[in-house]
């Protein structure tokens, strides 16, 4: 699964009345932004993606780069008639970047806080992601709260909001990691009751794994995300909006979401029914 | 076909709308045949327009089929729903009940207040077949 290189090498082709067409609409659609390559027929842009941030992207042992946000700003390129030049750094320095205009984008859904809102656009989410618990595949018990788990073994990504709020109520009950899939293997092994992390995160090592685990209660609502793109770049902004309402549709993402998580992350997995 | 002991009769009349197409299991399970007031529900039959709107899609068009569904009613059942959905708790409106689902486990939990409606479990529970159907 994660061993597919994804940059696709560019070919020289003799361009066609179609391709000169795509590649004017490309060059239409993004603006001073879009370069051209000799050796490529399409447009290109150039993508930030951090280099280590399983499962969305990272580098592997033969350094080439994959991940599920690879796969999909792929995709969602491809159907837009561009090429894709990924460019991997920190999401520090990517931040930095894109403020320089040395990339059109970053390819990873960057939380939409007030900070983030400031400096960047967001592009519409194409993955549900949610705070959740996991707990072994032969549990069934319910922990629906942080006052659920007193005096119960919860481990929890070091270091992070979770962490502090979870050590806020629980204590030192609260198992801190450095690496969450050794929080889910520890889980695994019944050394903890559950572990809370991202769904997606948690999907992927388990399938990855193949742990003894399930993911379970949402402990919070979906995690409002999106590509970020350069403030005020509304034709941009829109047209990678345009292109995710068409490829989550697709069977293309379906199959890219199946191969990472199993399964179509592009649709909520909780409901609710108002009323007075 | 097995209940929760705890939901009683509610989990008995929302089963009774699917027949066999729901199997609802829990740590504490009982078969309904033996609960107080089975011969009674086993004769009730939801009017028409509820089983127009709670009836799932086709098998072969659903999310989970045949799901193992959760029924849960909890005091905090308003607040839990709003914390996992974001739906918000006002003066006119609060989330009344709420489910969640694990789609290649085919596990579903419906979460409700203690006092909720027919209408509302009905509703969530049509989730658990279809996932998200509102857009």
């Amino acid at each position: 699964m994660i061993d597919a290189p994804v940059l696709a090498v560019p070919r020289m082709r003799s361009l066609d009345r179609r391709q000169c067409l795509k590649m004017a609409l490309g060059l239409a659609w993004a603006g001073p932004a879009v370069t051209t390559s000799a050796q490529s027929i399409k447009p290109r842009m150039k993508v930030g993606f951090i280099a280590h941030y399983q499962p969305y992207s990272f580098l592997q042992a033969d350094g080439s780069l994959t991940g599920f946000d690879v796969e999909v700003v792929k995709a969602l390129l491809d159907a837009s008639g561009f090429e894709m030049v990924p460019v991997t750094d920190s999401l520090t320095q990517l931040r930095k970047k894109l403020r320089d205009s040395e990339i059109d984008f970053i390819g990873n859904q960057l939380l939409r806080t007030p900070e983030n809102r400031r400096q960047f656009d967001f592009v519409n989410s194409y993955a549900t992601i949610q705070l959740v618990t996991v707990l072994h595949e032969d549990d069934d018990r319910d922990f629906l709260s942080l006052e659920n788990f007193l005096g119960k073994n919860l481990g929890v990504l070091s270091n992070t909001g979770i962490d502090e709020q979870a050590r806020g109520v629980l204590g030192k009950t609260v198992r801190g990691f450095e690496r969450i899939e050794d929080a889910l293997r520890a889980l695994a092994e019944r050394k903890l009751d559950a572990v809370l992390e991202e769904n997606l995160i948690a999907e992927y090592f388990i399938e990855r794994d193949e742990l003894p685990l399930k993911v379970g209660t949402p402990f919070a609502a979906p995690i409002r995300a999106g590509l970020a793109v350069p403030k005020g770049n509304k034709n941009l902004e829109n047209r990678l909006n345009e292109a995710v309402k068409n490829l989550v549709k697709a069977p293309r993402f379906k199959a890219i979401s199946s191969r990472w998580f199993g399964y179509d992350v592009s649709r909520p997995r909780v409901s609710f029914a108002t009323g007075v | 076909m097995k209940v929760v002991r705890a939901v009683g009769l509610w989990a008995v009349g929302v089963s009774c709308l699917w027949g066999a197409g729901l199997t609802a299991v829990l740590a504490q399970t009982e078969d309904v045949n033996d609960m107080p007031g089975a011969s009674i529900v086993r004769r009730f039959r939801p009017p028409q327009v509820d089983l127009v709107r709670f009836q799932p899609m086709p098998a072969d068009h659903r999310l989970l089929n045949e799901p193992k569904i959760k029924l849960l009613a909890r005091k905090d059942g308003y607040e839990f729903c709003s914390r996992i959905t974001g739906a918000p708790i006002s003066a006119t409106s609060r989330p009344m009940a709420c489910a969640y689902w694990n789609v290649k486990r085919r596990e579903c939990t419906v979460v409700t207040p203690e006092v909720t409606g027919f209408n509302y479990v009905g509703h969530e529970v049509r989730h658990c077949f279809e996932g998200a159907f509102h857009d």
